[in-house]
């Protein structure tokens, strides 16, 4: 698989490593440059010699430099290398160095699979159940606290809190970290950021503080909601599905799954990187979530413009979003070269967006693929438009790299739409995937 | 602003909130579940009457109808330069490197290839009007379709659409900050002179001093007789910069009323004999009593201040003066001239007023007689042991930015009879004439000597030269990039000197072989059959 410099660089864990990556993407600062079907691997010199490995069946890679950045820029140097052309990183027979981490990593996955088949050592369901309970009951205190909160803070009157910038809700995002209610507490972290933001920012604040209050009434009637919506609202809440749930009750979908665009959002020190996939055949969309702290990696590569067969297993719940592989790194990854499905029409992605919210209303955004699609300038500003003249409002992202390649040309687009705006992540043109 | 979100905003303490009484459906709704108006629920209803309402709206987004199509971009009629040009291309403009970027424009330009749509982007954010100028004729429809959504279209125009450019420039020019107005008056210089001046003319007395001198300039390079009258004027501006300036401006205009002034007192004040063996010798001769109009036709800028006031008077009057006027005058060679004033106690500033001419007179330059007098005068030692110094270091200097192939070599073998403080100044001159306009001209020349001073000496000496390396990668011209290329040997040792030499050829090596790769494929793309 060769892959774009672009989708390289949002592999990069900051801008200086994609910038030092780039240069050392020259043969010059490298010995042994071979490549097979299985891997590809390289001596780069720095301080010392460094050695590159990378498994192409799922870009898992290892350098022994001291690094503590995932991938470093010797990884990134290598792939920046081969995305050049075919023989920059020449097909040769792997050297021992790297067929040995190669085979201590297969055995490493096929011993991880194994675990996951082996049966699980039995619980002790009456300490469990004491656990949860208990873990329930400080969130429900958590979440009484948040309420009251709220509830006075709109007693008082909103106007003039963004003097007071994102500390109040730093603080109240930490009461509930220490509820046990992350999945909550990132939520009001960021919705810290709105005051003040833009100028519609009480219609933003009061949009996400209210959903935020139906969402406290419905987790204190969740024994009375379905079993769906129940799931959800626990995931929501940051009670984790466990591997057991998504076994017994997540749906599994096998298809060739095309990562169709990413985002990473950096928030309180942890990173949280969205990426949007879609089913070459099923046309379903889904949301994989990866997290990580600092500049720490995140457990897989994920590319956008990749395309893997493998079987994803949905987290049961009502939003029918948030997916996983079933084996990380399953499959073998491809570059995106053909188009896939997705809406030729505007309106048909909002009617599904308002099936899906009638299902989950506290979904934040919903990914979409749209074919044939063009950019427009409205009334200053941008707008996505499809062939029937319907259009949705553009975030701000540089629009002039798509534009520039399709020429106002139609073309096939992945993106996020927050019922806002709409944020354009890839497009597809002429043959080719290229990252917004 | 929405009737909750301003309820919201006042506080449910001061405006009660009742969600069953309201007409939307989502409100109504939670009123529902919510029917009473007490004063804690009141809060807690207005909330989640803002939540249910923002997922109604949500749910129920309806997008905007009937947008009319975006024109597309017209047709081309050239190519595309590759996707491989663009990845060659791309760090050279992330990194704003003009001489590449020109180089880049050139070559493209040459090559009839238009600029690759991905790079498009970047290079539309170019500010630079140099750079821009030279990256237009390679837009294509595409790009300049692609700078007219964005309200850049003039900036970027062909230059078949010049008074559109010159509206938008002179909008540039009355609204922008010094330096863009500066930018916009150049590049209408460029277009209409007389335009430019009358932007100039108008604008000047309202001007405070220092954006009358900055704007002043924009004549420098190529004023000529239709700016005369202006220039004449603003040698009487109140502000003395001002004043020095035009005075200069005029002082390198061959057909001025101020040089022919200042022709006719040269004569006056260098004065020739020959001797028995008709040798000639020159003296400067001064009136006792300098007039005021001297004094003032002298008052150009480039006044030294450590020099006194006959010494600035010479120069002033020198500089002014054709150097072929003097070969007339006496009948003699430039080595003759430069020989028969050398015993003269003004002779400094006579060697001074006629490199400032040298600098001016494109055709001495070239002849090169004249640079070679000067320089032999200039950079005879005097003196003996740690106090041996060049004769005139200024003329030296000044001859420094004019090297170019006829003298480089001569130039660079100065070094090696330099003193230490000469060496210093004369590796900065050396960087200077590598980001000069003969740094094409003079690059092989340097790549040769660093090349053998490498070879010679692992000491910081060669450190020193293979810090010239930077600017050369950069000056080097394509022709001279394979003898460039060439395995260079670097001092082997593990001082700091020489591992630091190591890294800046190794660096040089890279520049060069980055360039050499992107004009090759461009070339390439040029000879390929379309």
């Amino acid at each position: 698989m060769r892959l774009t410099a672009d989708q390289i660089r949002e592999m990069a864990p900051d801008a200086g490593s994609a910038k030092a990556g780039a240069s050392l993407a020259a043969a010059k600062h490298w010995t042994e440059l071979g490549r097979d079907d299985a891997a590809m691997w390289g001596l780069c010199k720095g301080s010392a010699v460094y050695q590159v490995k990378i498994d192409l069946s799922d870009l898992g890679y290892y350098c022994s430099c001291p690094s503590r950045k995932f991938p470093c820029k010797h990884v990134l140097g290598i792939l920046l290398l081969a995305s050049h052309s075919e023989e920059t990183v020449p097909a040769a027979t792997i050297p021992s160095w790297a067929s040995d981490w190669l085979a201590r990593r297969q055995e490493s996955k096929e011993k991880k699979a194994a675990k996951a088949e082996a049966p699980k050592k039995p619980v002790e369901e009456a300490a469990q159940a004491e656990r949860t309970a208990n873990r329930m009951r400080r969130i429900a205190d958590g979440l009484d606290r948040l309420d009251l909160w709220l509830d006075d803070l709109v007693r008082r009157g909103v106007a003039g809190i963004e003097a007071e910038g994102a500390a109040p809700w730093r603080e109240q995002s930490r009461r509930l970290v220490d509820a046990q209610a992350p999945g909550l507490a990132s939520r009001v972290s960021l919705i810290g950021e709105i005051p003040g933001s833009s100028a519609d920012w009480p219609n933003r604040l009061l949009a996400e503080a209210g959903k935020l209050r139906l969402f406290t009434d419905a987790f204190r009637r969740l024994d009375r909601l379905d079993a769906s919506l129940q799931a959800e609202l626990r995931q929501t809440v940051g009670l984790i599905a466990t591997a057991e749930d998504l076994t017994r009750d997540g749906e599994r979908i096998s298809d060739s799954w095309i990562v169709g665009g990413q985002t990473v959002e950096d928030a309180d020190r942890f990173r949280t990187q969205r990426s949007w996939l879609f089913g070459r055949e099923s046309g379903r969309r889904a949301l994989m979530l990866q997290f990580a702290p600092g500049q720490q990696p995140f457990a897989e590569i994920v590319a956008p413009g990749t395309e893997r067969r493998g079987e994803l297993v949905f987290y049961p719940g009502a939003a029918r979003q948030r997916a996983k592989f079933i084996s990380a790194g399953e499959g073998t990854l491809e570059a995106v070269t053909a188009r896939w499905p997705g809406f030729d029409a505007i309106e048909s992605f909002l009617d599904s967006v308002a099936d899906d919210l009638a299902r989950y209303p506290w979904s934040e955004a919903f990914g979409a693929t749209f074919r044939d699609v063009t950019f427009v300038p409205v009334a200053g500003a941008w707008f996505v438009r499809d062939d029937a003249g319907d259009a949705l409002p553009l975030a701000r992202v540089d629009r002039r790299r798509v534009l520039a390649r399709t020429g106002g040309a139609p073309f096939d687009l992945v993106g996020e739409w927050n019922g806002r705006e709409f944020r354009p992540l890839g497009f597809f043109f002429d043959g080719a995937y290229r990252i917004v | 602003m929405d009737d909750l979100v301003k309820m919201a905003l006042a506080g449910t303490n001061r405006m009660p909130f009742d969600a069953a009484r309201d007409g939307r459906p989502a409100v109504r709704l939670v009123g529902l579940s919510r029917p009473s108006s007490a004063e804690g629920d009141a809060a807690a209803a207005l909330l989640e009457a803002c939540g249910a309402e923002a997922v109604y709206r949500f749910a129920g987004y309806r997008p905007a109808r009937d947008v009319p199509p975006l024109a597309p971009a017209p047709t081309e009629d050239r190519a595309f330069a590759s996707s491989t040009v663009a990845a060659a291309a791309e760090g050279w403009f992330s990194r704003l490197t003009p001489p590449v970027i020109l180089e880049f424009a050139r070559e493209l330009e040459r090559a009839g290839l238009l600029i690759p749509p991905e790079l498009l982007p970047t290079v539309l954010a170019i500010e630079d009007r140099r750079l821009r100028i030279a990256l237009a004729p390679s837009l294509g429809a595409r790009g300049r379709w692609l700078a007219a959504l964005d309200g850049d279209a003039a900036a970027w125009a062909a230059p078949s659409r010049e008074s559109t450019v010159l509206e938008e420039l002179r909008t540039t020019f009355e609204r922008g900050t010094i330096d863009e107005r500066v930018a916009a008056l150049a590049d209408c210089r460029k277009i209409d002179r007389g335009e430019s001046r009358r932007w100039l003319e108008e604008a000047f007395a309202s001007e405070k001093a220092e954006n009358r001198r900055r704007l002043l300039e924009t004549l420098e390079s190529d004023a000529g007789p239709d700016d005369e009258a202006f220039l004449e004027t603003a040698r009487h501006d109140r502000s003395t910069q001002v004043a020095a300036l035009a005075t200069r401006v005029l002082a390198e205009m061959p057909s001025s009323k101020l040089v022919s002034r200042l022709t006719k007192r040269a004569g006056q004040i260098l004065r020739g004999s020959r001797n028995w063996l008709r040798k000639l010798s020159l003296r400067v001769e001064l009136p006792k009593e300098i007039p005021e109009d001297w004094k003032q036709d002298a008052g150009g800028e480039d006044r030294v201040g450590q020099k006194s006031e006959k010494w600035n008077l010479v120069l002033a009057i020198l500089r002014a003066v054709p150097l072929v006027h003097w070969e007339k005058e006496f009948g003699a060679t430039p080595e003759a001239l430069v020989g028969a004033i050398a015993e003269d106690e003004d002779a400094d500033a006579v060697a001074c007023g006629w490199t400032a001419s040298l600098a001016r007179d494109a055709n001495a330059r070239r002849d090169g007689r004249w640079w070679s007098a000067l320089f032999d005068y200039a950079s005879a030692l005097k003196g003996s042991g740690e106090k041996r110094t060049v004769r005139d270091p200024l003329v030296l200097r000044r001859l420094g930015a004019l090297v170019d192939e006829t003298n480089v070599d001569r130039w660079l073998s100065l070094t090696e009879r330099l003193p230490a403080d000469a060496r210093d100044a004369w590796f900065a001159d050396a960087r200077s004439a590598l980001d000069g306009p003969a740094s094409e001209r003079i690059a092989p020349a340097f790549v040769a000597r660093i090349r053998r001073e490498l070879a010679a000496s692992p000491t910081d000496e060669a450190y020193r030269w293979a810090s010239l390396l930077e600017p050369l990668a950069l000056a080097l011209p394509f022709e001279a990039m394979p003898a460039a290329l060439v395995t260079w040997k670097v001092p082997e040792s593990d001082a700091w000197h020489a591992r630091r030499t190591g890294q800046l050829v190794e660096s040089f090596v890279d520049v060069v072989s980055r360039r050499r790769r992107l004009v090759e494929q461009i070339r390439a793309e040029a000879s390929r059959p379309s």
